[in-house]
Protein backbone atom coordinates (compact mmCIF):
# COMPACT_ATOMS: atom_id res chain seq x y z
CA UNK A 1 0.00 0.00 0.00
CA UNK A 2 1.53 3.41 -1.17
CA UNK A 3 1.92 6.22 0.80
CA UNK A 4 -1.22 7.56 -1.00
CA UNK A 5 -3.22 5.03 0.27
CA UNK A 6 -1.77 5.27 3.95
CA UNK A 7 -2.33 8.68 4.39
CA UNK A 8 -6.15 7.89 4.99
CA UNK A 9 -4.99 5.52 7.94
CA UNK A 10 -2.72 8.46 9.38
CA UNK A 11 -5.61 10.46 9.38
CA UNK A 12 -7.67 8.32 10.89
CA UNK A 13 -5.08 7.94 13.80
CA UNK A 14 -4.38 11.41 14.13
CA UNK A 15 -8.19 12.17 14.41
CA UNK A 16 -8.38 8.77 17.04
CA UNK A 17 -5.17 9.99 18.95
CA UNK A 18 -6.50 13.87 19.50
CA UNK A 19 -9.95 12.80 20.69
CA UNK A 20 -8.98 10.29 23.02
CA UNK A 21 -6.15 13.40 24.41
CA UNK A 22 -9.32 15.48 24.34
CA UNK A 23 -11.29 13.42 26.42
CA UNK A 24 -8.50 12.22 28.68
CA UNK A 25 -7.60 15.93 29.08
CA UNK A 26 -11.48 17.06 29.98
CA UNK A 27 -10.85 14.06 33.15
CA UNK A 28 -7.34 15.95 34.21
CA UNK A 29 -5.02 13.23 33.16
CA UNK A 30 -1.88 14.05 31.90
CA UNK A 31 -2.45 13.90 28.53
CA UNK A 32 0.87 14.14 26.72
CA UNK A 33 2.98 10.75 26.85
CA UNK A 34 0.01 9.20 25.67
CA UNK A 35 -0.63 11.93 22.81
CA UNK A 36 2.80 11.96 22.27
CA UNK A 37 3.05 7.43 21.27
CA UNK A 38 0.11 7.98 19.49
CA UNK A 39 0.83 10.60 17.19
CA UNK A 40 4.27 8.65 16.55
CA UNK A 41 2.66 5.25 16.37
CA UNK A 42 0.61 6.83 13.82
CA UNK A 43 3.39 8.11 11.85
CA UNK A 44 5.33 5.34 12.25
CA UNK A 45 3.17 2.95 10.77
CA UNK A 46 2.37 5.23 7.80
CA UNK A 47 6.39 5.64 6.95
CA UNK A 48 6.70 1.70 6.86
CA UNK A 49 3.78 1.62 3.98
CA UNK A 50 5.50 3.27 1.77
CA UNK A 51 6.55 2.03 -1.75
CA UNK A 52 10.80 2.85 -3.04
CA UNK A 53 11.19 3.44 -6.62
CA UNK A 54 14.61 4.00 -7.92
CA UNK A 55 16.59 4.24 -11.09
CA UNK A 56 19.42 2.35 -11.56
CA UNK A 57 22.95 2.52 -12.68
CA UNK A 58 25.47 -0.32 -12.71
CA UNK A 59 28.87 0.73 -12.95
CA UNK A 60 31.55 -0.26 -15.55
CA UNK A 61 34.32 -2.47 -15.15
CA UNK A 62 32.13 -5.15 -13.83
CA UNK A 63 34.21 -8.70 -14.26
CA UNK A 64 33.17 -11.95 -15.24
CA UNK A 65 34.57 -15.42 -15.51
CA UNK A 66 36.97 -15.19 -18.37
CA UNK A 67 39.22 -11.99 -16.39
CA UNK A 68 37.14 -9.67 -18.73
CA UNK A 69 35.17 -6.48 -17.36
CA UNK A 70 32.60 -4.52 -18.84
CA UNK A 71 33.52 -1.80 -20.58
CA UNK A 72 30.16 0.19 -20.32
CA UNK A 73 27.15 0.46 -18.40
CA UNK A 74 23.65 -1.04 -19.51
CA UNK A 75 20.93 1.02 -19.82
CA UNK A 76 19.25 2.33 -16.66
CA UNK A 77 17.77 -0.99 -14.66
CA UNK A 78 15.07 -0.23 -12.24
CA UNK A 79 14.49 -1.02 -8.37
CA UNK A 80 11.85 -1.56 -6.20
CA UNK A 81 11.26 -1.89 -2.50
CA UNK A 82 10.19 -0.23 0.79
CA UNK A 83 11.41 1.34 3.64
CA UNK A 84 12.00 -0.44 7.27
CA UNK B 1 19.63 2.78 11.79
CA UNK B 2 15.52 1.92 10.86
CA UNK B 3 12.37 3.47 11.10
CA UNK B 4 12.22 0.83 14.42
CA UNK B 5 14.65 2.73 15.87
CA UNK B 6 13.93 5.73 15.10
CA UNK B 7 10.18 5.49 16.53
CA UNK B 8 11.17 5.98 20.24
CA UNK B 9 13.13 8.85 19.69
CA UNK B 10 10.01 10.44 17.69
CA UNK B 11 8.07 9.65 20.38
CA UNK B 12 10.49 11.19 23.16
CA UNK B 13 10.58 14.53 20.84
CA UNK B 14 6.97 15.18 20.32
CA UNK B 15 6.14 14.52 24.47
CA UNK B 16 8.86 17.10 25.60
CA UNK B 17 7.52 19.28 22.49
CA UNK B 18 4.41 19.18 23.87
CA UNK B 19 5.52 20.00 27.56
CA UNK B 20 7.45 22.75 26.33
CA UNK B 21 3.97 24.42 24.93
CA UNK B 22 1.56 23.32 27.49
CA UNK B 23 4.51 25.22 29.75
CA UNK B 24 5.14 28.40 27.31
CA UNK B 25 1.39 28.67 26.97
CA UNK B 26 0.33 28.57 30.75
CA UNK B 27 2.81 31.86 30.53
CA UNK B 28 0.81 33.39 28.10
CA UNK B 29 3.49 32.75 25.05
CA UNK B 30 2.42 32.28 21.46
CA UNK B 31 3.37 28.53 21.68
CA UNK B 32 2.67 27.82 18.12
CA UNK B 33 5.72 28.88 15.92
CA UNK B 34 8.07 26.74 18.40
CA UNK B 35 5.33 23.44 18.70
CA UNK B 36 5.39 23.62 15.14
CA UNK B 37 9.51 23.59 14.85
CA UNK B 38 10.06 21.07 17.34
CA UNK B 39 6.98 19.02 15.94
CA UNK B 40 8.41 19.25 12.15
CA UNK B 41 11.71 18.74 12.91
CA UNK B 42 10.89 15.69 15.19
CA UNK B 43 9.38 13.67 12.46
CA UNK B 44 11.90 14.95 10.02
CA UNK B 45 15.02 13.58 12.38
CA UNK B 46 12.60 10.47 12.69
CA UNK B 47 11.68 9.83 9.01
CA UNK B 48 15.59 10.28 7.93
CA UNK B 49 16.07 7.05 10.29
CA UNK B 50 14.61 4.91 7.04
CA UNK B 51 16.58 2.08 5.81
CA UNK B 52 15.99 1.44 2.00
CA UNK B 53 15.41 -1.78 0.19
CA UNK B 54 14.74 -2.46 -2.88
CA UNK B 55 15.30 -5.61 -5.82
CA UNK B 56 16.98 -4.14 -9.07
CA UNK B 57 16.77 -5.73 -12.70
CA UNK B 58 19.12 -4.64 -15.14
CA UNK B 59 18.40 -4.71 -18.58
CA UNK B 60 22.17 -6.12 -19.45
CA UNK B 61 22.86 -4.87 -23.32
CA UNK B 62 26.47 -3.56 -22.10
CA UNK B 63 29.98 -5.02 -23.65
CA UNK B 64 32.98 -6.21 -22.12
CA UNK B 65 36.64 -6.98 -23.06
CA UNK B 66 38.81 -9.87 -22.08
CA UNK B 67 42.28 -10.80 -22.86
CA UNK B 68 40.64 -14.55 -23.27
CA UNK B 69 38.92 -13.01 -26.41
CA UNK B 70 41.77 -13.63 -28.21
CA UNK B 71 40.22 -12.46 -31.55
CA UNK B 72 39.70 -9.36 -30.15
CA UNK B 73 36.02 -9.65 -30.11
CA UNK B 74 33.97 -8.10 -27.31
CA UNK B 75 31.34 -9.74 -24.90
CA UNK B 76 28.14 -8.68 -24.71
CA UNK B 77 25.82 -9.24 -21.53
CA UNK B 78 22.79 -11.30 -23.03
CA UNK B 79 21.00 -12.00 -20.21
CA UNK B 80 19.07 -9.04 -17.45
CA UNK B 81 20.52 -9.31 -14.31
CA UNK B 82 19.00 -8.71 -10.78
CA UNK B 83 20.44 -7.37 -7.46
CA UNK B 84 19.38 -5.51 -4.40
CA UNK B 85 19.73 -2.40 -3.11
CA UNK B 86 20.33 -0.71 0.06
CA UNK B 87 19.91 2.85 0.74
CA UNK B 88 18.87 5.98 3.13
CA UNK B 89 16.20 8.97 2.38
CA UNK B 90 17.05 12.55 2.74
CA UNK B 91 14.76 15.50 2.72
CA UNK B 92 16.24 19.31 1.61
CA UNK B 93 16.04 22.00 4.05
CA UNK B 94 13.20 24.27 1.98
CA UNK B 95 10.94 21.02 2.10
CA UNK B 96 11.40 20.87 6.27
CA UNK B 97 10.94 24.39 6.20
CA UNK B 98 7.63 24.10 4.31
CA UNK B 99 6.33 21.43 6.05
CA UNK B 100 7.13 23.37 9.58
CA UNK B 101 5.19 26.42 7.81
CA UNK B 102 2.04 24.18 7.23
CA UNK B 103 2.07 22.51 10.75
CA UNK B 104 2.23 25.98 12.10
CA UNK B 105 -0.52 26.96 9.62
CA UNK B 106 -2.65 23.74 10.98
CA UNK B 107 -2.34 24.83 14.83
CA UNK B 108 -2.83 28.57 14.01
CA UNK B 109 -6.01 27.51 12.31
CA UNK B 110 -6.76 24.83 14.75
CA UNK B 111 -6.60 27.58 18.16
CA UNK B 112 -8.95 29.98 16.02
CA UNK B 113 -11.53 27.92 14.71
CA UNK B 114 -11.63 26.17 18.44
CA UNK B 115 -12.01 29.81 19.82
CA UNK B 116 -15.29 30.04 17.86
CA UNK B 117 -16.68 26.48 19.38
CA UNK B 118 -15.62 24.43 16.26
CA UNK B 119 -14.35 20.39 17.07
CA UNK B 120 -11.15 21.23 15.32
CA UNK B 121 -9.70 17.53 15.89
CA UNK B 122 -11.00 16.52 12.49
CA UNK B 123 -9.31 19.08 11.01
CA UNK B 124 -6.38 19.52 12.87
CA UNK B 125 -5.93 16.08 11.95
CA UNK B 126 -6.60 16.26 8.43
CA UNK B 127 -3.80 19.22 7.95
CA UNK B 128 -1.30 17.44 10.05
CA UNK B 129 -1.46 14.67 7.79
CA UNK B 130 -1.63 16.57 4.30
CA UNK B 131 1.94 18.18 5.74
CA UNK B 132 3.52 14.95 6.65
CA UNK B 133 2.38 13.16 3.60
CA UNK B 134 3.45 16.33 1.67
CA UNK B 135 6.93 15.80 3.02
CA UNK B 136 7.01 12.15 2.84
CA UNK B 137 6.92 12.58 -1.00
CA UNK B 138 9.67 15.04 -1.45
CA UNK B 139 11.92 12.13 0.05
CA UNK B 140 15.17 11.44 -1.72
CA UNK B 141 16.22 7.84 -2.12
CA UNK B 142 19.88 6.67 -2.18
CA UNK B 143 20.99 3.88 -3.19
CA UNK B 144 24.45 1.39 -3.25
CA UNK B 145 23.66 -1.64 -5.71
CA UNK B 146 24.76 -4.55 -5.65
CA UNK B 147 24.60 -7.16 -9.01
CA UNK B 148 24.00 -10.51 -8.64
CA UNK B 149 26.37 -12.53 -10.80
CA UNK B 150 25.86 -15.08 -13.28
CA UNK B 151 24.66 -12.64 -16.48
CA UNK B 152 25.25 -14.67 -19.77
CA UNK B 153 28.25 -12.88 -21.88
CA UNK B 154 28.62 -13.56 -25.85
CA UNK B 155 30.48 -12.65 -28.35
CA UNK B 156 33.94 -13.52 -26.73
CA UNK B 157 36.39 -15.60 -29.15
CA UNK B 158 39.28 -17.58 -28.70
CA UNK B 159 41.68 -18.38 -32.23
CA UNK B 160 42.18 -22.35 -31.96
CA UNK B 161 44.16 -23.07 -34.78
CA UNK B 162 42.88 -21.75 -38.14
CA UNK B 163 39.13 -21.36 -36.66
CA UNK B 164 37.75 -19.28 -34.02
CA UNK B 165 35.49 -20.94 -30.82
CA UNK B 166 33.53 -19.18 -28.73
CA UNK B 167 34.43 -18.48 -25.08
CA UNK B 168 31.99 -19.03 -22.99
CA UNK B 169 31.64 -16.26 -19.97
CA UNK B 170 29.41 -15.19 -17.34
CA UNK B 171 29.24 -11.79 -15.27
CA UNK B 172 30.50 -11.92 -11.78
CA UNK B 173 29.02 -9.54 -9.33
CA UNK B 174 28.66 -6.04 -10.00
CA UNK B 175 28.22 -2.41 -8.80
CA UNK B 176 26.16 0.67 -9.44
CA UNK B 177 24.02 3.20 -7.56
CA UNK B 178 19.97 3.95 -7.49
CA UNK B 179 18.04 7.32 -7.16
CA UNK B 180 14.40 7.42 -6.56
CA UNK B 181 11.29 8.30 -4.45
CA UNK B 182 8.65 7.18 -2.05
CA UNK B 183 5.11 7.08 -3.21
Amino acid sequence: MPLGSSQTVLDSDLQTAYYKARDDGAEGVDVIPTLAQDVSDAVHAYMLEALVTTVVEVDTNQPDSVGGVSTISPPPGSGTGGLS
Amino acid sequence: MPLSSGHPTLKSELETAYYIARDDGAEGVDVIPRLASDVGNAVHKYMETALVSTDITTPGTQTSAAAASTSGTPGTYTSPGTGTGTGIISFTGDNVSTMIGEIETAYYKARDDGAEGIDVIPGLAADMKAAIHKFALTAKVETEVVVNPGQVITGYMAIAGTTTVPVPATSLVGAGSGEGALS
